[in-house]
């Protein structure tokens, strides 16, 4: 067989097998292999991207000034509620009304602490019922941190008012700690 | 074998081989039965002729007349036509149905083919009444043709034109009445060639035989008179047109028997006229045995050049993307450089920001619980709600709500005291329940709606059920 008419198509054929193989046997082995030992870097680096943008600085920053200012505002445990319950108290006072709180007993891990509260008109408090509304509307307010589940009002013959209430009271440090879960 | 499609000229006496000058520069030999002369022919001239002195019979001979003969004229062109009458040269007519032209050449190729040597062919067509078609094939052995060309080659020739002696002698027809056929004959080496044709080229016939006009010119001027008879027959037309070239005895007695009313020219057989005749064929003739060979030959190189060009264009294009993709790739590297660089930087600020998001996260779950723990003020706000719907003839004593954390609802009940007789005291009950059904704590009575229990001084009213749930 004669070689020599074959040459113009066996040597650029030679020369794109010569290529090809480059290409499948060197090139691309080495290429995927060094993509495999970058990837770790990359992957790093995408996440970082991901990170950044996923929360900005302003963003962070502002979550954290609200979260700290709302567990300064609130009971750090249900064991520490007697400072918050004694604002409250104080607060009735100033309403004319007498109040006791008793605090329940909280689940562990609950970040809500149960208590009750008996209101009784003080003495000498001649607008019971308008009084009475302006605690509750208190007991509403966002920065109050409480639910109100329960609430009994009673008026006896003599239009004397009593008031019964089961509250509940968020508690920081449980709640920051079942957040960060 | 040599594959050779031939030019096949149109049917009919007005269809024959376009002629015209050769163009450029040419080296004519005529190699008739071992007499060889040569001529260069230059710009449409043809120069001087040389005769080789002794008989040329086999292709070392051809190769030294060959020599000769350009030493002679000092031709340094590469064309070479040869006008050939040879023993290895055949000419066989073919009779066959008459065909498209791609048929025919299909139909011809199988004829040629049959040629134990394979053979470089081609093929004229001829005028035939009775027959749907007849051709007259032309057979140049393939080994013979190879030797041929291999001693051009050697010499930097090429050969573009091989000729048979009928078509240079029906070139010399040119003269005369159009429309009117003419008879060539010719004596080369003791064989005799006569072909019937129109002027300008148009071939009805063509015959040979052995046969010497020196000692057998009665045998020569039948076989021209059966020609001639032949031609009438089968075109219906008489020649009254013969030129014949060779010796004297013969043309004698051709015109003896054929000349009655009829114009014969005889004179000795002259290469030159044969060779000025052959110059001026063009390559395209179809009696020419090599020019579609040669033509075909073009066609494949260049299709072979073509290929050869696609292959390496697409070795170009391969180079060109491993060049782009080793260029991407170091590219690539580089940026990764970079990043591998300040990798240290990376994993510091990646820390942080893990941080940063985990505190994030932390703080907004922190800020929804509290948010969603707070119940809305439902409790808070009943009292007040439910103390501006209350009728004047109607107290409350006791007034409870509460949010029940299974049910996932809050229900109320609602005691106290009407005044008054039992329908004012219906009344007043049926309104406020249908107050706070119909306003927007959607409030849904328990069945039975108000209760109503007759007391001293007036009715015990009781009222249950649950809020926004109507």
């Amino acid at each position: 067989m004669k070689i020599k008419p074959l040459l113009p198509f066996l040597a650029p054929a030679a020369c794109a097998a010569a290529l090809l193989g480059w290409r499948w046997a060197v090139f691309a082995p080495e290429v995927r292999a060094q993509r495999e030992a970058r990837r770790p870097l990359q992957e790093l680096e995408r996440e970082t991207l991901r990170l950044r943008e996923a929360v900005s600085e302003a963003e962070a920053a502002d979550l954290g000034r609200r979260a700290g200012a709302l567990a300064a505002a609130l009971p750090q445990t249900p064991e520490t509620l007697a400072p918050a319950l004694g604002r409250w108290s104080r607060r009735f006072a100033a309403e004319r009304w007498e109040g006791a709180f008793t605090p329940g007993a909280a689940e562990p891990g609950e970040g809500w602490a149960p208590a009750r509260l008996q209101l009784r008109p003080a003495a000498g408090n001649d607008r019971p019922w308008p009084s009475l509304l302006v605690i509750l509307d208190e007991f509403s307010a966002p920065e109050a941190h409480m639910g109100l589940t329960r609430l009994a009002i009673r008026a006896d013959e003599g239009g004397t008012y009593s008031a019964e209430a089961s509250l509940r009271l968020a508690c920081a440090v449980p709640l920051r700690e079942k957040s960060a879960q | 074998m040599s594959a050779v499609l031939p030019f096949l000229p149109q049917a009919g006496a007005g269809a024959g081989p376009r002629r015209g000058p050769a163009r450029g520069r040419c080296l004519v030999l005529a190699w008739l039965a071992g007499d060889f002369s040569a001529a260069a022919c230059a710009h449409g001239g043809l120069g001087e002729a040389w005769s080789a002195g002794g008989r040329v019979r086999a292709l070392e001979e051809f190769e030294a007349a060959l020599d000769g003969a350009r030493a002679a004229l000092g031709y340094n062109g590469t064309e070479v036509a040869l006008l050939l009458e040879h023993e290895r040269f055949l000419h066989r007519v073919e009779m066959g149905p008459a065909l498209a032209p791609a048929a025919a050449r299909a139909h011809l190729q199988g004829r040629a083919g049959r040629h134990a040597e394979g053979a470089v062919w081609s093929a004229e067509r001829m005028a035939a009444v009775r027959q749907d078609a007849a051709y007259v094939l032309h057979l140049l052995p393939g080994p013979f043709h190879a030797e041929l060309e291999q001693i051009l080659r050697a010499r930097g020739l090429r050969l573009s034109r091989v000729l048979p002696l009928s078509a240079a002698l029906l070139s010399a027809l040119d003269a005369g009445e159009p429309g009117r056929p003419a008879l060539a004959a010719a004596e080369t080496g003791g064989v005799t060639t006569v072909v019937v044709g129109w002027p300008g080229g148009h071939l009805a016939f063509t015959r040979s035989f052995r046969a010497g006009w020196e000692g057998e010119a009665p045998r020569v001027s039948v076989e021209i008179n059966r020609s001639l008879l032949y031609a009438k027959q089968q075109l219906g037309a008489t020649v009254d047109r013969i030129r014949l070239f060779g010796a004297e005895p013969a043309i004698a007695e051709a015109a003896a028997r054929c000349g009655e009313n009829r114009e014969i020219v005889g004179a000795p057989l002259s290469l030159r006229p044969l060779l000025e005749a052959a110059a001026a064929l063009p390559v395209s003739h179809p009696a020419n045995a090599v020019g579609e060979h040669r033509r075909r030959r073009g066609l494949r190189r260049r299709l072979r050049l073509g290929l050869a060009a696609a292959c390496w264009a697409l070795v170009a294009a391969l180079a060109a993307a491993a060049a782009s993709d080793r260029a991407a790739w170091r590219a690539e590297s580089a940026a990764f450089q970079g990043l591998r660089a300040r990798g240290d930087a990376l994993r510091a600020e990646h820390a942080r920001l893990l941080l940063r998001q985990r505190a994030a996260t932390a703080d907004r779950r922190f800020i929804a619980q509290v948010e969603a723990g707070r119940l809305p003020p439902v409790a808070a706000r009943f009292p007040a709600y439910v103390g501006g719907l209350l009728p004047a003839n109607l107290r409350l004593t006791e007034l409870r709500v509460e949010w029940q954390e299974g049910a996932r609802r809050w229900s109320f009940h609602l005691a106290g005291v009407i005044r008054g007789d039992e329908e004012g005291g219906r009344a007043a009950a049926a309104a406020l329940q249908d107050k706070l059904e119909h306003g927007p704590l959607r409030a849904r009575a328990a069945e039975g709606g108000a209760a109503l229990t007759a007391q001293p001084g007036g009715f015990a009213f009781n009222l249950g059920g649950t809020l926004f749930e109507n």
